[in-house]
């Protein structure tokens, strides 16, 4: 059943706020998935390429 | 009848706001000056609807953890960004009353109770207030959203449509009908 209240005192805007948390929100954000960047990827790709030529060269 | 004034904006303003979501797409940390300036307006539309001050604390908590994640799908329709978070605001008190983590009330104060009951039958008096107390629980749900939304908190019918999804006269029609309704709910008390 639905409540009503008829002139509910309101809060302050001060106590209101009081409450506000930026830091808060951000740290509920959910984290990146490193995996889903294309720096990873360029990172991974690049590395691979150089350990490849490295053992070509290696092996010559 | 007065609207809500926040929801009126200069273009100035508009784009300024259009900049800062720009740079929170990039990074999460350039929305703080949205969170400030929103916060107290989203806090007062959920304690408007929901029987304790704390849920009505964590449920605007999650309206911004929810507008940051989705941050990225966001897109600009020529309004501010006040009506994204309100409809954000919307989904997620339905989420607490379905999930029956909150209970939903509605506020309402004693000149708004005149103004309604003097619209229906021109006579206020103690019994005609009990009365519309009593006929506004009868409505349904997205009824009763409406009649709030217009005559409690003296929204726009433009920004009560951004925040329900529906057209500007979809919106008019349809609370002049919520409205026919509780007059007849308030008629037929005794």
């Amino acid at each position: 059943m639905i409540k009503i209240y008829v002139d509910r005192p309101s809060l302050s805007s001060e106590e209101i706020n009081s409450r506000r948390d930026f830091n808060h929100i951000l740290n509920q954000l959910p984290k990146k998935k490193v995996w889903l960047s294309p720096w990873f990827y360029g990172a991974v790709g690049l590395s691979s390429v150089f350990i490849a030529a490295t053992l070509i060269l290696l092996m010559k | 009848m007065k609207t809500n004034a926040m929801y009126y904006q200069s273009s100035f303003l508009l784009a300024e706001e259009l900049q800062i979501i720009e740079k929170a797409k990039l990074n999460p940390a350039h929305f703080a000056p949205l969170y400030k300036k929103y916060h107290e307006a989203i806090f007062r539309y959920v304690i408007k609807r929901v029987d304790e001050e704390e849920a009505a604390y964590d449920i605007t908590s999650c309206v911004f953890i929810k507008a940051l994640t989705n941050i990225q799908r966001y897109e600009f329709r020529g309004v501010p960004f006040s009506s994204w978070l309100f409809r954000i605001a919307k989904s997620e008190l339905y989420q607490s009353f379905r999930d029956n983590k909150t209970k939903r009330t509605v506020n309402i104060d004693s000149i708004q109770i005149a103004q309604l009951v003097e619209d229906f039958t021109e006579v206020y008096s103690e019994e005609n207030k009990a009365k519309l107390l009593k006929a506004l629980p009868l409505l349904k749900e997205n009824q009763l959203q409406l009649i709030e939304m217009r005559f409690f908190e003296k929204r726009s019918f433009r920004e009560m449509g951004e925040i329900i999804g529906l057209t500007e006269n979809n919106t008019k029609v349809k609370t002049f009908r919520a409205l026919v309704k509780l007059k007849d709910i308030f008629n037929k008390l005794k």
